[in-house]
C-alpha cells in the first residue's frame, strides 16, 4: 500500500491521510488523478522524504510501501 | 537598554548591537506585516523602510494589528510608523505609501541588509524575490490562509518562491481567508527566524516551514 497525506485545503479531497493500492508502474500523477484532486492545486509534492514541485514530481515512479505529501500554494499576508 | 532587557536572556549585548544596526526593508504591513513591524521595533530594529499602497480598512479589524475604528481609511504605513515611534521614538522609519509593482523606484533597496515579504500575493512575492535576489538581499518570506501557514529564509538566487508558486496564481487564502490568530503566529516566526539568520543560528535558511496550527503540525515542506 502507499500512504497519501492530504494538507490544509487539500483535504478536503479524502481527509488527512488515504491508503492507495500498489501497481506495477504507478507514477504520482496517477495518484492524483485517481483521488479526484486537481493536479493546480497542488503546489509542493514530497515523496519518500525527497521534496519537489508540482511539474518536477507529477511523472515520478511511486514504488510499493511510500510516503507521498501534498502540499497547496499558500500566499496570504 | 531596559526597554529590551528582557530580550537580554537569549542574546548578548554585542548582539543587541547588532539587531539595532540592521537596516530591513518591509514590503506589506497588513496582517503579517503589522506583526512583522511590532516584532523588529521591539526587538531593537531601528532602521526600518515600510512599503504599502493600502489604508486601513473594515475587514482589517479582525487581524491587524494597527486596524482599529480610528485608523479606518488612513494609511497603512504611516499608522505603522507613528505607532512604532510610540513603542520607541528613536527609530528611523521611512514610509513609501506606494503599491509594490515592477515600477518601484531600487533605491529602496541602497543600504538594504534584509527584506521582509508581507505582501498578500503570488505576484508581487515573485516580484519581491526577484529584487531581492537582484541587489543580493536575503528574504524574509511568510504566508499564511486559514489555520495554515508558510515561513522561510530565502539567499539570494536560491529562487525558491519562483519555483513552489510555479504556474500558480492564487493560494488558499482566497477560500480560506485570515483568521484572527494566523498572522501573529506566522509573523511572529519570521521575526524569530530573523533573529536566527542574523545571529547565524540553524535558522530556515532556503528552506520552507509548513505550519498548521489546527492540528499542530510543522514540517519543512521545501529545502535547496
Amino acid at each position: 500500500m502507499i500512504t497519501v497525506k492530504l494538507y490544509s485545503s487539500i483535504r478536503k479531497y479524502g481527509g488527512k491521510e488515504i491508503m492507495f493500492e500498489y501497481r506495477k508502474g504507478l507514477v504520482v500523477r496517477d495518484i492524483i488523478e485517481e483521488l479526484k484532486i486537481p493536479i493546480k492545486e497542488i503546489s509542493i509534492i514530497i515523496l519518500n522524504h525527497y521534496d519537489n514541485t508540482t511539474d518536477k514530481m507529477i511523472d515520478r515512479e511511486v514504488k510499493e510501501s511510500s510516503l507521498i505529501h501534498l502540499f497547496p500554494p499558500m500566499a496570504g499576508g | 537598554m531596559e526597554q529590551y532587557s528582557r530580550n537580554t536572556g537569549i542574546l548578548t549585548l554585542d548582539e543587541i548591537s547588532k539587531i539595532n544596526e540592521t537596516n530591513i526593508l518591509l514590503i506589506g504591513v497588513g496582517g503579517l506585516g503589522g506583526y512583522i513591524a511590532s516584532g523588529l521595533v521591539r526587538f531593537g530594529v531601528k532602521n526600518i523602510t515600510i512599503v504599502d499602497f493600502d489604508t486601513f480598512e473594515i475587514s482589517n479589524l479582525n487581524r491587524q494589528l494597527y486596524a482599529t475604528t480610528k485608523t479606518l481609511g488612513k494609511s497603512k504605513v504611516e499608522i505603522t510608523k507613528k505607532r512604532l515611534l510610540e513603542i520607541n521614538p528613536n527609530l528611523h522609519i521611512k514610509t513609501i505609501f506606494i503599491k509594490y509593482d515592477e515600477f518601484i523606484d531600487k533605491k529602496i533597496y541602497d543600504g538594504i541588509d534584509i527584506v521582509f515579504d508581507g505582501v498578500d500575493n503570488i505576484k508581487t512575492k515573485l516580484l519581491i524575490e526577484k529584487h531581492a535576489s537582484f541587489f543580493n538581499k536575503p528574504l524574509i518570506h511568510g504566508a499564511i490562509g486559514g489555520w495554515y501557514g508558510q515561513v522561510g529564509i530565502i539567499l539570494p538566487g536560491s529562487n525558491i518562491l519562483k519555483e513552489i508558486y510555479s504556474n500558480k496564481t492564487k493560494g488558499i487564502e482566497e477560500v480560506l481567508k485570515s483568521p484572527t490568530f494566523i498572522p501573529g503566529i506566522v509573523g511572529n516566526i519570521m521575526i524569530s527566524e530573523f533573529i536566527k539568520f542574523i545571529l547565524k543560528k540553524d535558522a530556515l535558511i532556503n528552506k520552507i516551514l509548513y505550519i498548521d496550527v489546527l492540528d499542530h503540525e510543522y514540517r519543512i515542506i521545501y529545502q535547496k
